[in-house]
């Protein structure tokens, strides 16, 4: 095989793993970057996501668009719910929310295998492959990562550019001063909640054709995501997808060279050291360099 | 008998300690029931040395109803469920009725370890089986020989235990991955690409592949063992589509692997395949949608699919107790025939004792299994079976393309001969793999 084929390969797999570490890793970036609560419920609210997406596309026979879109409205309607009755009460507690948050996580997943079983049937996955310049890759996953890098676009949209964004990036820079000046922060940290569970409800939806549909499905993800914000830093857009190209870059060349669990290996190694040498993330170092 | 004696002292104990507890709940039932507990145990010992009669018998069962492996084990704690009615109603075990306690250790071999202990030193029961993963067997097999505990292992795997209390009732590498390897060079080429689940399962059977491959005039050209985490395979199948191999052969294991089908699809991956895994065992035929599994081809003793009046049968029934099973795969079938193995034996011995029960099993019993009738093997106490290899289409259906009879476990009748060399109070309990 030649040079040229192998680099071709190899950008197929960094992009198709691209927008899994986006998707996996956006709706906690606005969690925990903006409010400073570490979610640890989170690979269950991708979990309840990907239920709702599956569950709409068989039971209400709803195209994959609408059922995603179902996802997401059903993860972030969850997040409102716990919000409201059990993090509010957590804000500045960080170990306490961390602790709540965990048990959040155990109790969806014991009760979607009440609810649902051991596995509720999956969804085929759409689309087929894609041929380019000899590389096969799955075409599903290339538009994954479009709807990803999108996303992106909308969460910088919504912070820059509405009402709502103004008002919740003046309450994460000093809420003090915010309410001062009549912001209600009270809201704003709830809209954010919502806003963060949402995106991962919908990211929840677009893995629902690529996974099996079980009640641990979000703790396959759940590493890959912390790592990824930890990595990236505190700026949301910036740091989720500086920190989701380079980790997907070396992940994919170790798999390629070396086979899969190498690629893990050497992506949770990157990690530590990125964590070890800028402890405050990649964002922060960059702007602290500017 | 000795033996016999201790281990009806320790059924008289356990007997009395079961109604205590329920005495707490109750203090005025308390006096009876402690007086009574002290009577059934006598009798039940009394019964047991002298045969028949008595409490009940006790069948204990471990199986993943949830967790990764829930797949495979569904379908088995329904299989247990129904053999057990069954012998309940036409009037019980040596007039005895049987009691089942099923137990979920939800894929994690830290609670199959506490269950099995449980099972075996709470609950008293008189035969223990289950077990999903060879991880989960290794994990309690040595509890199960600390206590000298009757057990029956269901499910297909790498083959080489050779373990006074353990019966096998799947099928290992010699049955299975042998004729598979020996069909698929024949149809479609030497070059194979070994994907296997990264545990002493997967590692395990893939030497056997390579062994086998090697023997038959083959190639492995690449193997890779993934682990059970994995559900990204995106380099796995660019590598497999650069080395461009005749076939694959899959031993990929549990809910995350499963994508790998889909993912191959979707990227245009399009080989034939092999696995002792798929379809007859954890069943993407029913749970994918067509065509990803296309192209398959497996070899089981047992699938849903058989086509005889024997299997047709136990399909029935199993449908009518059970209507909303997904399949009856391989683990749910050997799971009855370990039953039925257990409850023949029982039937000669005249007891449930478990030592009297292993002599009369390593006096090799024939039963009638919904697979077809098998034999056990005394000196392995392995399973002799009729091997099917199937191939699936591209709408998931199954059409049988081969049949071998009476396979037995030759390899390991080499190297393992526990009626002769090992007894139940000076046991052989190992392993044997093949690079040995």
């Amino acid at each position: 095989m030649t040079i040229g084929a192998t680099v071709l390969d190899w950008l197929s797999i960094v992009f198709a793993n691209l927008g899994v570490l986006i998707l996996a890793a956006l709706g906690l970036a606005i969690i925990f970057g903006m409010m400073g609560i570490i979610n640890l419920a989170h690979g269950e609210f991708i979990m309840v996501g990907a239920y709702a997406t599956a569950i709409s596309y068989h039971e209400l026979s709803a195209p994959l668009p609408a059922a995603i879109l179902i996802g997401g409205v059903a993860s972030g309607v969850l997040g409102l719910a716990l919000e409201r009755l059990i993090i509010r009460h957590l804000y500045e507690r960080l170990i306490d929310s961390m602790v709540a948050t965990w048990g959040i996580s155990l109790i969806l997943i014991q009760a979607a295998l009440l609810v649902f079983g051991a596995r509720y049937p999956g969804m085929p996955t759409p689309f087929g492959p894609l041929q380019i310049a000899g590389v096969s890759t799955s075409m599903y996953s290339v538009v994954m990562t479009m709807t990803a890098l999108a996303l992106l676009g909308v969460v910088y949209l919504v912070f820059q550019y509405t009402d709502y964004g103004l008002k919740a990036r003046a309450t994460m820079q000093n809420d003090d001063m915010a309410r001062s000046l009549g912001v209600d922060t009270d809201h704003i940290y709830m809209g954010t909640f919502f806003f963060g569970s949402f995106i991962t409800g919908i990211a929840g939806g677009l893995f629902a054709p690529t996974v099996s549909i079980v009640p641990t499905l979000g703790t396959g993800f759940i590493i890959e995501a912390f790592v990824t914000v930890i990595v990236g830093g505190t700026n949301v857009i910036v740091g989720t997808f500086v920190s989701a190209l380079s980790l997907s870059a070396i992940r994919s060349l170790g798999a390629q060279l070396f086979g899969t669990l190498v690629g893990r290996v050497v992506l949770l190694v990157t990690a530590i050291v990125i964590i070890r040498l800028l402890p405050q993330g990649i964002t922060t170092y960059l702007e602290e360099r500017s | 008998m000795t033996g016999d004696n201790q281990r009806c002292a320790e059924g008289s104990t356990s007997n009395s300690r079961s109604d205590t507890s329920s005495s707490r709940r109750s203090v005025l039932k308390g006096a009876t029931a402690g007086g009574l507990a002290l009577t059934t145990g006598l009798a039940g010992c009394i019964n047991q040395l002298g045969g028949g009669g008595g409490g009940s018998i006790k069948v204990g069962s471990l199986v993943d109803q949830s967790g990764a492996l829930a797949v495979y084990g569904n379908p088995m704690a329904k299989a247990t469920q129904l053999a057990v009615d069954q012998i309940n109603a036409n009037g019980g075990l040596l007039d005895r009725d049987v009691e089942l306690v099923q137990k979920d250790p939800q894929s994690s071999n830290d609670k199959y370890q506490s269950m099995a202990r449980q099972l075996i030193l709470e609950e008293n029961v008189d035969v223990l089986l289950g077990g999903i993963s060879s991880a989960s067997r290794e994990a309690i097999r040595p509890i199960i020989d600390e206590n000298k505990q009757l057990y029956f292992y269901p499910a297909l795997y790498e083959g080489g235990v050779c373990d006074e209390y353990t019966y096998l009732t799947g099928p290992v590498p010699t049955q299975q991955v042998r004729p598979l390897v020996e069909y698929m060079l024949g149809e479609y080429g030497n070059n194979v690409y070994v994907m296997a689940a990264d545990y002493n399962f997967g590692q395990i059977s893939t030497l056997w592949t390579q062994r086998y491959v090697e023997e038959m005039g083959g190639t492995v050209v690449n193997k890779e063992f993934i682990p059970l985490s994995v559900s990204d395979f995106s380099s796995s199948i660019n590598r497999i589509e650069n080395q461009d191999p005749d076939w694959i052969m899959s031993f990929l294991v549990g809910a995350n692997h499963v994508q790998f089908f889909k993912q191959a699809n979707s990227q245009g991956l399009q080989k034939p395949m092999g696995s002792t895994v798929q379809a007859g065992a954890s069943y993407e035929h029913k749970t994918l949608s067509p065509p990803a599994l296309q192209d398959m081809h497996v070899s089981f003793n047992y699938l849903e699919e058989l086509d005889s009046e024997r299997n047709q049968e136990f399909v029935s029934n199993f449908r009518d107790k059970f209507p909303d099973t997904e399949y009856i795969n391989q683990h749910a079938q050997s799971q009855y025939l370990s039953i039925q193995f257990w409850q023949a034996a029982v039937k000669q011995a005249g007891t449930a004792d478990q030592q009297e029960v292993n002599s009369q099993l390593e006096n090799g019993p024939e039963v009638n299994a919904p697979e077809g009738d098998v034999t056990l093997d005394p000196e392995t106490h392995h399973t002799n079976h009729d091997m099917h290899i199937f191939r699936v289409g591209e709408d998931h259906s199954l059409s049988e393309v081969k049949t071998i009879k009476g396979i037995q476990p030759t390899w390991l009748q080499e190297r393992c001969s526990l009626k002769s060399e090992s007894t139940w109070d000076d046991p052989t309990t190992k392993q044997v793999t093949p690079g040995e």
